[in-house]
């Protein structure tokens, strides 16, 4: 998937200036993104995570599944990406 | 004979086992994945509002070089989480979910999440599955923070009786 390498919202020229870089995206940007986020809403629905009652569960502390969602989420996140940004955008 | 006991007291914890819920997970994190490793996007949501906004508002905060150069991914991004959602619903159960819960308390708790993932710069995708998963101390700080608060206040209304 190395090939749709765009980094980022924006790029710094040499200068320090930020340009959008929205412009020369390689065509498989906008479908890379798509699939992710398929990917991403179909395991929400499959998690159940998507039902308030399920939340509500969890928040009464009656069902501590939604760890595992969280868990799940955040440590297949890590253990295929070594280091991200220090944050989100 | 003596592991029973703590099995039994997971068992408690978890009435509807875990299965669902990890792999589920895992398939959000994949979805996350894919993207950072194609294009070194840390895939939050909740920026979709400003970004999306820019379309339409000539406000000037709202059309800084960070939305308007993000604003189509994120448009995407969202597309396919409802879609993806959407693909579940149809397949493996009869149509799209309902819930018990009034409408009014879903529109407040969804103003307030709102406005608290624009204090908090991320929400439970941003900070929750990227922040988490690369150890970021200030997403570890923002989760530990809004999920103590939460089930605070899910108590809270619970003990003071409030039905969904």
């Amino acid at each position: 998937m190395s090939e749709v390498d765009q980094r980022e919202t924006s790029t710094t020229d040499e200068r320090g200036a930020e340009r959008p870089a929205s412009r020369d995206r390689h065509p498989l940007f906008l479908p890379v993104v798509l699939a992710g986020g398929l990917i991403f809403g179909f395991g929400l629905a499959y998690s159940r995570m998507a039902r308030p009652e399920v939340v509500l569960d969890f928040l009464q502390l009656e069902d501590f599944g939604l760890l595992f969602v969280m868990g799940g989420a955040a440590g297949g996140h890590r253990r295929r990406v070594r280091r991200g940004d220090d944050g989100p955008r | 004979m003596s592991t029973l006991i703590p099995v039994l007291a997971v068992a408690e914890l978890f009435p509807n086992g875990v299965e669902r819920y990890a792999v589920g997970g895992l398939l959000v994190g994949l979805g996350t994945v894919v993207i950072y490793l194609a294009t070194g996007i840390t895939a939050g949501a909740s920026t979709f509002l400003e970004s999306t906004l820019s379309y339409a508002s000539g406000l000037p905060q709202l059309n800084q070089p960070k939305y308007v150069a993000s604003r189509d991914w994120r448009v995407v991004f969202t597309l396919g989480i409802v879609l993806g959602a959407a693909a579940y619903a149809l397949a493996f159960q009869n149509g799209a979910w309902t819930t018990d819960v009034q409408w009014w308390r879903l529109l407040g708790g969804g103003v307030l999440v709102g406005v608290g993932t624009r204090i908090g710069k991320g929400c439970t995708s941003g900070h929750g599955i990227c922040g988490v998963g690369s150890l970021s101390e200030t997403s570890l700080v923002n989760v530990a923070t809004f999920l103590a608060v939460a089930v605070g206040t899910a108590q809270l209304v619970q003990a003071l009786g409030v039905t969904p």
